[in-house]
């Protein structure tokens, strides 16, 4: 039993010192500085919140035997995990993964009439955003999501790669319950959830650290948090049009805006974002003169460098120059 | 055939023809009659409020007791694109609710539970509302005499009232003429179009299979469905013993998909349960009383009762899910001599009991002695007196009615108090007695020598058809010559790799 094993695992180094009950609290991932400490004192970051359910009746039974004898360590056949790093986007990730493959699935038979795997409202809106930016190349989206879970389930052990297919409902064809995936597969219920979750981080892992390869999954993390929270949903709504080609002359007529909030738009997310808006309206060359100046003048003044230099840039260049160099500044 | 309903129809939904009385009864509403429809289970009651609801302005207002058929339907009519359309029931979290509340005029069709209409804001809101239709679902649970009686289903006369008297719509799949009277009488002595269609379905056969003990249960019931091999619900009251069949089930017969659904499971599991099964993955789902609502599979063959209902509507409404594609399907209910045991046991269950009443009385008086006629919460009640939120709600409703509770206070009046013990247990001590009757008219039917379809429906109408194909045990059928058509299962997908690519690429 995977359950058993981890617990094993994790009892090894934190036995002498702590009680069974912090191991539960760090398989589900419980937020405090106690659990937190020892998830990095012990090094079983990569186990924390990997099982937010988890029963406190069915940890306890396990863990009572195994807190007492030493018990075989099999740390060599052990699932990937990277608790610590993806606790928090798993199940969103999941669920936006599961409702979109049923989404695409069905799209692609011409069906509009399925019932949503997810009941969800905040899966179900991010979908449908998604769906509404996307609509027009679905098709590259099924055959991305097709290509990029076939390549990172290869890498995955058999069961893995059946739990997690069989779990995915899509055009006609309904995906199995855990409760029924622990049927076939002749593993425990906790083990099908387990299971699960390590492939979702294998999943994420690969997306996260190599987005150009595995854009379509990519697309489906979060994106990091202080993006989010600072870019605002106007902002936001900019960002998407002009990441769909569309100029800043089309946008503002679209929504009704004058150019010039557009361009503050723009501006705002090149602070957080630096240049992958920026680039279109800004060369890297233009952008270094005008810092260049701005650094030699030792002034931020919009009005004092447009002077400087000969009114060659225009203010919206030189804002975005400017929002660039914090970008750099961070970097280093 | 009316030339617009028709189209409608064709345009919503895509059929060419109504079922029996649908056309009827949307005549009746669409010339703003007050109407009363008692329609069999599956013949698509939902079609004579929702039409209306595409084809007029105004909104219609949906009464519906069962929280997880409102969801069913929100849900379906979303997926087929009709978006104006909400749920309001305790399902919804606070915030949820009052952001409907405040958008009504963005729905033209509004599913309400009786409790939600207690909410005096969501009156004043409906007030502001042009109501084409109030349609009461499940109408008998306003009687009394009823399969189900609902407390809050009382108070819905006064709402109409409220709401300046629109026309409403009374639907249900169950009413002996005894309550179809007290549908109409309280829901404000309506003047009402009546359209009473029989429920009585020719192409079901009954059949009892008498066993000494759970062992000889299983066995035939492996037995019958060796036979029928066929999309089959099982019935059960209780989901441990859904759970544990489900698994003998699969033990013995691998071939036949089969799961449980009951109302104690995760909501993402219920749903793709459901869809499994209407998508004919699953041949056999063992269930409780939860399943079945919203379900629209057509060609189930077989209901098996492992345990009876406790009333003959519940199990004419459980059977009438087969056959709705109008080919011959059969009910079986297993039954062994302890089986009465349960069902009493629930009816004990529902109805409080006399000390609970005594004691509730006892602690409020208490409070109001100390000066406290704010009325407790459920939540602080449950602390002191063990009494379920069913209970409670249905005391509470007693007490208005005696003017022991106004408003959210307490007033006493010690002659009132004890007129309202008197009262509250003969009301309890009818409704069970009622109930036992219930039970004791469902196990009559299972001892009878005559004729099942006969004794079956002979209280609900008039005339009983006879059966297209097989009849009934008792009237000397078999189904020793049953012909399983095996049903086209799906081609099973060997390995992940294989399924992807079905799910993705083909």
């Amino acid at each position: 039993m995977l359950l058993a094993s981890i617990i094993i695992h994790a009892a090894q180094p934190i036995r002498q010192e702590r009680s069974a009950a912090s191991i539960y609290h760090l398989l589900q991932g419980k937020r405090s500085a106690q659990t937190l400490q020892d998830a990095h004192m012990y090094g079983l970051t990569h186990l924390f919140g990997i099982y937010p359910k988890l029963s406190r009746q069915v940890f306890d039974k396990l863990a009572a035997n195994i807190m007492q004898e030493e018990g075989q360590d099999i740390k060599k056949n052990m699932p990937y995990f990277n608790g610590m790093a993806y606790q928090s986007q798993t199940e969103p990730f999941l669920y936006r993964l599961l409702l979109l493959v049923q989404l695409l699935s069905n799209q692609t038979k011409g069906e509009n009439r399925y019932i949503p795997v997810t009941d969800n409202p905040a899966i179900q809106h991010w979908i449908k955003q998604l769906y509404r930016q996307e609509q027009h190349r679905l098709d590259d989206w099924r055959n991305g999501v097709y290509e990029e879970l076939y390549g990172l389930l290869e890498e995955l052990p058999q069961i893995q790669a059946e739990l997690f297919v069989d779990r995915l409902t899509g055009y006609h064809h309904i995906g199995l319950t855990t409760v029924q995936l622990a049927e076939k597969y002749h593993v425990h219920d906790t083990d099908v959830l387990l299971y699960q979750t390590s492939t979702i981080h294998h999943l994420l892992q690969h997306a996260e650290t190599d987005t150009a390869a595995f854009p379509h999954l990519a697309a489906l993390m979060d994106r990091p948090q202080h993006k989010i929270r600072s870019i605002t949903s106007t902002a936001q709504k900019t960002r998407t049009m002009l990441e769909r080609g569309m100029s800043v002359e089309q946008i503002a007529l679209v929504r009704g805006l004058t150019e010039n909030t557009i361009k503050d738009h723009i501006v705002e997310i090149t602070w957080l974002d630096g240049e992958a808006l920026s680039s279109k309206f800004i060369s890297d060359t233009d952008a270094a003169v005008i810092l260049e100046c701005a650094m030699q003048a030792g002034t931020n003044k919009l009005k004092q460098i447009h002077a400087l230099l000969e009114g060659k840039y225009d203010y919206f260049q030189i804002r975005l120059a400017l929002a660039l160099r914090k970008e750099q500044e961070v970097k280093a | 055939m009316n030339a617009d309903l028709q189209k409608a129809l064709q345009k919503f939904y895509g059929y060419d023809n109504f079922r029996t009385g649908q056309e009827e009864i949307l005549e009746s509403v669409l010339k703003n009659r007050h109407t009363l429809g008692v329609l069999p289970t599956g013949t698509g009651k939902s079609i004579c409020y929702q039409l209306p609801a595409f084809m007029r302005s105004g909104q219609v207002i949906v009464v519906s007791p069962l929280l997880s058929l409102m969801e069913d339907q929100v849900k379906q009519l979303r997926a087929r694109g009709f978006k104006r359309v909400a749920a309001l029931n305790s399902f919804l979290d606070y915030e949820d609710k009052q952001q409907i509340m405040r958008k009504l005029q963005n729905y033209d069709l509004l599913y309400v539970s009786p409790e939600m209409l207690q909410n005096d804001y969501l009156i004043n809101r409906l007030q502001s509302l042009h109501i084409q239709l109030f349609v009461v679902d499940e109408a008998h649970c306003i009687s009394q005499w009823g399969q189900e009686f609902r407390t809050d289903y009382l108070r819905l006369a006064e709402v109409i009232r409220n709401l300046g008297n629109p026309p409403v719509l009374a639907l249900t799949g169950t009413a002996t003429p005894e309550v179809q009277v007290d549908i109409q009488h309280l829901l404000g002595d309506l003047d009402m179009d009546k359209h009473i269609y029989p429920m009585d379905r020719e192409n079901i056969s009954y059949f009892i299979r008498e066993v000494q003990d759970q062992q000889e249960k299983n066995e035939t019931m492996l037995a019958l469905l060796r036979k029928i091999q066929a999309p089959t619900i099982i019935y059960f009251s209780s989901r441990n013993m859904a759970e544990s069949t489900a698994a003998i089930i699969r033990a013995n017969m691998p071939d036949m998909p089969c799961a449980y659904y009951h109302g104690g499971m995760e909501n993402e599991d219920r749903i793709l349960i459901q869809q499994q099964f209407l998508s004919g993955q699953l041949q056999i789902i063992c269930c409780t009383s939860a399943f079945g609502m919203g379900v629209d599979k057509e060609d189930v063959r077989l209901i098996i009762h492992y345990h009876l209902p406790s009333d003959k509507e519940s199990f004419i409404q459980e059977v009438g899910r087969a056959g709705r594609d109008g080919e011959e399907s059969v009910s079986v209910v297993l039954y062994s001599p302890g089986d009465w045991q349960i069902p009493i046991h629930l009816i004990e269950q529902d109805l409080p009991e006399q000390d609970s009443i005594q004691q509730m009385l006892r602690f409020l008086y208490q409070r109001v002695k100390a000066g406290q006629l704010e009325l407790p919460s459920y939540e602080l009640l449950i602390q002191h007196i063990p009494i379920s939120e069913t209970q409670w709600r249905f005391l509470l409703y007693q007490m208005e009615k005696h003017d022991i509770v106004k408003g959210n206070h307490l007033h006493y009046k010690a002659n009132a108090w004890k007129d309202f013990l008197d009262q509250i247990e003969k009301f309890v001590g009818n409704r069970k007695r009622h109930k036992l009757k219930q039970l004791q008219r469902m196990k009559e039917w299972v001892y009878t020598d005559s004729c099942r379809r006969q004794a079956l429906f002979a209280d609900f109408q008039s005339e009983v058809r006879p059966a297209k194909g097989r009849c009934c045990d008792n009237c000397g059928d078999t189904l020793a010559d049953w012909q399983s058509v095996l049903t086209n299962v799906q081609p099973e997908h060997t390995g992940w790799r294989e399924q992807l690519y079905h799910l993705l690429q083909q």
